[in-house]
């Protein structure tokens, strides 16, 4: 992508996201407050600024810089992504334990790192340090089962 | 005195020793990896400071920020690669040192300089701060609002690639702090009737998606991954002598950096630059300088964290950020309950003392640490970056999530990491950013208290002198990039005419 891309996207960008928030903005109901207790007073100032700024980097892209910016793997990025959402939304359900132990292969794997000893005994340890530091040194305990109970079934069995 | 007492016995405290070394460990660790940098150490320990009591939490932070800025320094000697832009400079004499067989020493003196620029910063700190700070208590609702336009000022100075994309950028952290509750009347603002976002966006999240995540993405999208070679390290600290005879270079760079911290935005980068070229300016070795010359890399060293204590002054005193890690700082405190500014020095004394002790002990932690972590320092940078990026992953993910058990709070985290990407990769600044959501509610509160005290007369803020002074200051930081430029094309023309 190059600099003038770049403009017009980021332009275009934040030029939408300007209209979105205005329109959220628009309430008729603190039309007559008096600037200083109006709440939509201030956003609205920023947001025609952003407005403005958008219009204004859009119009430089016709005539800015030609430059090429470096050009990143975006298929990578997007499945790194999807991976990190399906996490993220699996980790107050499943917990911490299974769902990071379950993750770190995954990612190390997409990330190019092929030792699968070396992945499954780092993900097995960092992932146990990782829930006895908050556990127990901050005692604040990560969601789903925790190593205390997983020892507790185990001595039970 | 009793301020002073009570400090030294809270450093006593067990979990502050231990904070203190982890806290500088991990970030001479992280900022020794090239691309992670002090912002990164920072906002991965935020969540952890929401567990941890006032002290504790700034011990930690405090720590981070020191270790991440010296830690650049590492790498910088043994791969040739800076850890944090921070140490861009140190490479210049530092890795030839290491080529020539000099790589102990070098790392020696890194140590020795970063501790001497850190101590003679935070006696600075201790002697400035309280001055500044007792100037800001005549400070009202109309100065605090030109206080805040001021320090957005630094936007300019963290966006020198392209300022006009920076200032974008710091409109949208305004806006981003406006979501959420109205702080003078209580009505509800962008939140797109969600519920979750009536209590506006968290600070954490939003910093750690958009720095942390944001980081892990970009790396993951590099194309480029060559690994570099990594030397075997060792430590050779250098005879007192030899520092005493370099104490004119050490003590200016310590002052360079110390200045050039206090002022909002410039940064470390930029101070171990101009330290750089003011030692090489002043030295009988000029030629010497980028062949390795100790010089070169003590004026580095030294003014970069000199900044540390330096970016505190008008972060304590005044509550303005200098730089994007002072900013994120500014966001731990508040979270702490604890508000950066004149009110400080006043409400929070023992605090204060408290802070300007710490950085004395994290400064020479962080020269003990320097001297185990250095030879065994090749062998941490032989982490697979897979290994670690993941690491990174579920840090995140379980520092944010423990603030509140929000899965949203993760939502958060990942839609900034993904705005994130996407605006480095349209090279947007995301510092502005920071800088603009951490400022955004003290802009506006002021601003509408002023208006309410001055029965709604927008001219009364030009009527205080202190605002004024304010005002017209942030107009000339504002115009000076332009007028800057004008010259300099003025000056390319003139000299493409004479040709």
């Amino acid at each position: 992508m190059s600099i003038r891309l770049s403009d017009l996207w980021g332009g275009i960008f934040f030029l939408l996201l300007s209209v979105l928030f205005w329109l959220q903005l628009n309430n008729a109901a603190f039309e007559d407050v008096e600037i200083a207790n109006n709440p939509v007073w201030y956003p609205q100032i920023l947001l025609i600024c952003s407005g403005l700024a958008s219009i204004i980097l859009i119009l430089r892209s016709f005539t800015g810089k030609k430059e090429k910016l470096p050009k990143p793997n975006y298929l990578k990025m997007l499945i790194v992504a999807i991976v990190l959402a399906v996490y993220f939304l699996i980790f107050e359900q499943v917990g911490f334990i299974p769902a990071s132990i379950i993750l770190f292969p995954i990612l190390s794997w997409i990330l190019g790192y092929r030792n699968i000893v070396v992945i499954s005994s780092v993900s097995v340890i960092f992932v146990i340090s990782i829930w006895y530091l908050f556990a127990e040194v901050f005692s604040v305990r990560p969601p789903g089962i925790g190593m205390d109970q997983l020892i507790n079934l185990f001595m039970g069995a | 005195m009793d301020n002073i007492l009570s400090a030294l016995s809270s450093l006593a405290d067990i979990q502050i020793i231990f904070l203190i070394l982890a806290g500088t460990t991990a970030g001479i660790i992280i900022g020794a990896m090239p691309g992670l940098g002090s912002v990164l150490a920072i906002t991965l320990a935020l969540p952890l400071t929401f567990v941890l009591k006032p002290e504790a939490s700034i011990i930690l932070l405090l720590g981070l920020y020191c270790g991440s800025v010296y830690g650049g320094s590492l790498s910088a000697i043994v791969i040739n690669t800076p850890g944090t832009p921070q140490s861009a400079a140190t490479l210049f004499d530092g890795y030839p040192m290491m080529q020539r067989g000099d790589g102990g020493l070098a790392l020696g003196w890194a140590t020795t300089g970063s501790t001497i620029g850190g101590l003679i910063a935070t006696v600075v700190l201790v002697i400035a701060a309280p001055i500044l700070a007792q100037f800001g208590l005549r400070f009202g609702p109309v100065e605090y609002f030109a206080l805040g336009i001021f320090a957005l000022t630094c936007v300019m100075s963290v966006s020198k690639e392209d300022i006009f994309k920076g200032l974008l950028a710091c409109l949208a952290g305004l806006i981003v702090a406006t979501i959420g509750q109205d702080p003078l009347t209580g009505d509800m603002r962008l939140t797109f009737s969600s519920f979750e976002l009536s209590a506006g966006i968290g600070l954490v999240p939003f910093l750690v998606g958009l720095f942390a995540l944001s980081e892990v993405f970009w790396r993951v999208s590099e194309r480029v991954n060559a690994p570099k070679e990594i030397a075997k390290s060792s430590f050779e600290l250098p005879k007192l002598s030899e520092i005493i005879q370099r104490r004119v270079v050490i003590f200016k760079s310590a002052m360079i950096g110390t200045w050039i911290g206090t002022l909002p935005g410039v940064g470390a980068t930029a101070s171990s630059m101009v330290s750089y070229a003011e030692a090489k300016r002043t030295s009988k070795n000029k030629d010497k300088f980028g062949t390795g010359e100790p010089d070169g890399l003590i004026a580095s060293e030294t003014a970069n964290n000199a900044v540390t204590s330096g970016a505190l002054v008008p972060t304590l005193a005044l509550g303005i950020p200098g730089d994007p890690i002072t900013a994120v700082m500014l966001g731990a405190l508040t979270i702490q309950g604890v508000s950066p500014g004149p009110r400080l020095f006043v409400e929070n004394g023992e605090l204060v003392t408290f802070i300007f002790i710490g950085l004395f002990f994290i400064n020479i932690a962080m020269f003990c640490l320097g001297a185990l972590i250095c030879p065994i320092f090749s062998k941490i940078m032989r982490v697979p970056e897979p290994l670690l990026l993941s690491s990174v992953v579920i840090l995140i993910a379980v520092g944010t999530y423990t603030i509140s058990y929000n899965t949203f709070d993760l939502l958060v985290v990942l839609v900034a990491g993904i705005v994130g990407f996407f605006l480095r990769v349209a090279a947007f600044p995301l510092a502005p950013i920071v800088i603009g959501f951490v400022l955004g509610n003290m802009i506006e509160q002021s601003l509408r208290q002023g208006l309410i005290l001055n029965q709604g007369n927008f001219f009364a803020f030009w009527e205080r002198p202190i605002a004024l002074t304010l005002l017209i200051l942030t107009m000339v930081f504002l115009c000076l990039p332009l007028i800057q430029r004008f010259m300099e094309k003025r000056k390319l023309n003139k000299g493409t005419s004479i040709d």
